[in-house]
């Protein structure tokens, strides 16, 4: 039951991996970009001590009764699990989107939310333009940025936002999209 | 209106309800959408932790009071028609 369970869990299961197919780069948005979460959080969570103290002082026969007491404790204790919920909601969102570069396409998987999940594919030989772009202080310095993918005859424009070292990706992206075309005219010239 | 306060207490329940489909869709994400991975069991361990941390604290918290104390509210407000002049 695990077994099958760690076998469904797998990349491979979740972007339908072909036999011919490699994964090459498995990207997520840089773990910096999570940090402000855990400083919302925080924040959150002293909003409630302040509000605490804040009430304490300037209303203390709030604690001395016994329903003023119960609701309080109950507004408390369900702002601080929801807080919480928010952020491993935050997380789990984070943790989703992903794009999965492998030596045939590329898969954007974007988790928008508990009910809203997106999976596009593009096929690497219909790259034609890569663009990378790392701008402010933070992102230069912890190298992150957008990765945006142009293809032949589409407006729309494939977007990996926030990924570690952009720069070697969009490289990457270039290199393996060349080597997909060179496969994909030989096999045409083939048939 | 007049009501015993563990009233309040339903009110709670429908929140947990509603926080255990939330959790439950977030946990049903991970499992089918992202490889074991170990970001993702040491986040969802900190996360079920703090939750059975925060249900204690809640409950020493709340486990002292009075539930039994009939609580009385909104007493001035009536909708009949005053009957004496």
């Amino acid at each position: 039951m695990l077994l099958l369970l760690i076998k469904y869990m797998l990349y491979s299961q979740v972007i339908k991996q072909k036999q011919y197919e490699k994964i090459v780069h498995l990207l997520r948005r840089d773990i910096v970009t999570f940090i402000p979460y855990v400083f919302f959080l925080i924040m959150l969570l002293a909003v409630e001590v302040g509000i605490y103290f804040l009430l304490k002082s300037l209303f203390p026969d709030l604690f001395l009764k016994n329903v003023s007491l119960a609701v309080l404790y109950i507004l408390s204790f369900i702002y601080t699990l929801s807080v919480w919920l928010f952020f491993y909601t935050a997380f789990v969102n984070y943790f989703l989107d992903m794009w999965i570069i492998t030596n045939d396409r590329i898969v954007d998987i974007r988790q928008m939310g508990l009910f809203s999940r997106t999976v596009a594919e593009l096929d690497l030989f219909r790259v034609q333009d890569v663009t990378s772009e790392a701008h402010g202080i933070f992102a230069t310095m912890f190298d992150f940025g957008n990765v945006y993918i142009q293809t032949a005859g589409e407006t729309e424009r494939f977007t990996f936002y926030n990924v570690a070292e952009p720069h070697k990706i969009r490289e990457a992206v270039i290199r393996l999209a060349e080597e997909d075309r060179k496969f994909h005219n030989a096999s045409v010239m083939q048939e | 209106m007049v009501f015993p306060l563990y009233y309040l207490l339903f009110v709670l329940a429908g929140f947990g309800i509603i926080y255990a489909i939330f959790v439950l869709m977030d946990l049903y994400h991970l499992i089918s959408f992202a490889e074991m991975h170990f970001t993702a069991f040491l986040m969802t361990f900190i996360f079920l932790g703090g939750v059975v941390y925060i249900c204690f604290w809640g409950w020493t918290l709340l486990a002292p009071l009075n539930w039994n104390e009939i609580v009385s509210i909104f007493n001035g407000i009536t909708f009949n028609a005053p009957t004496t002049y």
